[in-house]
């Protein structure tokens, strides 16, 4: 049985026939595939792969049919990224004086004597790939580390185990930015701007003494809000009364009953980032 | 090639249905102060509080086999959450397997929300089949 596929469906679909219409076939057929043993999903059509892929495409194809225990794309590719990494430190330079430790298909991995740049805080780590390009890395905050991130967050041991996002930028960023995962489907709506479960995001952190000063709607009008009590809020900021510090979020999917628009005080908010980037699979 | 399931969430009326079901039970006869607004998702909110809607999130009709399966919100909203876990428990226990007319509800799950400082908010989902 692909347990893993049956796993995905549940998350990512309130129905299990609104998967079997995504993947276009019928509710029957999709039941006989979940129930696939190891030999038939090693025998799957490439064309039923290419379908698992189109609609799961945040999740890593190989965890769906139960190959690897990576369960996200953008997990499976890091980890490729710094197999590759590994495997072309291993190439003897041509030249004669040690081993290469880059090449060009090595862009995504990080080699260990690139340039590196930390922020006026020592917060985020830069490296130079080329002139104007710079690969910046993001501490990722796990989902598991939700319940107890606040008494974590500012503890630098625990930030060192923690996962990292790299993503591509062109100019230095100054402050402190964290990644985090998009959990449900509140953000999901059909257009241009949407956030699927799964999809990675990139915050700056607004520190306290700006929360005065009106919040950004219009360029940059997502934010991820830590509150002390009710974990971590991904919305739209519709507005922001900064006299009494009230905010109205809103959930981009259009089910207004089930993801209705909200105030929050900033009473209750821990941290702020602004979301300045997604990670997203097409 | 014909699409295997038609959208048919606008064309059935179960939301409707549901409310009619629930409004006839005693609790939700109640005036005054304790007067609970039933509404379907269609119409308007007409309170922030003790507030309970319905409305029918998905519903697919399978072409080949004319089967219509879907799935139901039934949401409630106070500022008291003992309230919303009372009514919740009690929509819970008189919907799940409960026949509305020619569907068949069973409770599938539910979660709280706070939607605003004080103010509560829980979806019951139920998925229905039509018989």
């Amino acid at each position: 049985m692909l347990q893993n596929l049956k796993t995905a469906i549940r998350e990512k679909f309130v129905m299990q026939k609104l998967a079997a219409e995504a993947l276009e076939m019928n509710a029957g057929n999709l039941t006989k595939l979940i129930k696939s043993t190891p030999e038939e999903a090693g025998r799957m059509r490439n064309e039923t792969i290419s379908k698992l892929e189109r609609v799961f495409s945040e999740y890593n194809i190989e965890w769906i049919l139960g190959r690897s225990e990576i369960k996200y794309k953008e997990d499976a590719e890091l980890s490729q990224s710094a197999a590759g990494q590994n495997s072309y430190s291993k190439m003897p330079n041509p030249q004669g004086s040690g081993f290469l430790l880059t090449n060009g298909k090595g862009l995504g991995a990080i080699a260990d004597d690139e340039m590196a740049m930390f922020d006026d805080e020592g917060n985020t780590k830069f490296y130079e790939i080329s002139p104007g390009v710079y690969r910046m890395k993001v501490p990722l905050v796990p989902e598991t580390a939700k319940a107890g991130y606040l008494t974590g967050f500012a503890d630098a041991e625990y930030l060192e185990d923690q996962e990292y996002i790299v993503t591509t930028v062109y100019k230095y960023h100054k402050g402190k930015y964290r990644a985090f995962r998009v959990i449900g489907d509140s953000m999901d709506v059909d257009r241009r701007t949407t956030f699927v479960h799964g999809d990675v995001i990139i915050g700056r952190e607004l520190k306290k003494e700006l929360w005065n000063s009106r919040f950004h709607t219009h360029k940059y009008p997502f934010y991820v809000f830590v509150t002390k009590n009710d974990g971590i809020l991904f919305k739209e900021l519709t507005s922001h009364d900064v006299e009494n510090g009230i905010l109205t979020l809103h959930s981009l999917n259009e089910d207004k009953d089930a993801f209705p628009d909200f105030e929050l005080n900033l009473e209750d908010v821990a941290l702020v980032f602004n979301i300045v980037k997604r990670e997203s699979e097409i | 090639m014909a699409p295997y399931f038609e959208n048919v969430k606008d064309k059935i009326d179960l939301s409707e249905l549901v409310e009619k079901h629930l409004q006839e039970r005693e609790i939700f006869k109640s005036t005054g102060d304790e007067k609970v607004f039933l509404v379907s998702g269609k119409q308007p909110r007409p309170s922030r509080t003790r507030l309970v809607s319905v409305n029918v999130l998905a519903a697919l009709k399978d072409t080949e086999t004319g089967s219509t399966e879907g799935v139901l919100n039934i949401n409630i909203q106070d500022h008291d959450t003992l309230w919303i876990e009372y009514i919740g428990e009690y929509i819970q226990l008189i919907m799940d397997e409960a026949i509305v007319s020619n569907y068949r509800l069973t409770y599938n799950n539910e979660h709280l929300f706070k939607v605003a400082d004080g103010l509560f908010f829980k979806n019951l989902k139920f998925n229905f089949s039509k018989i």
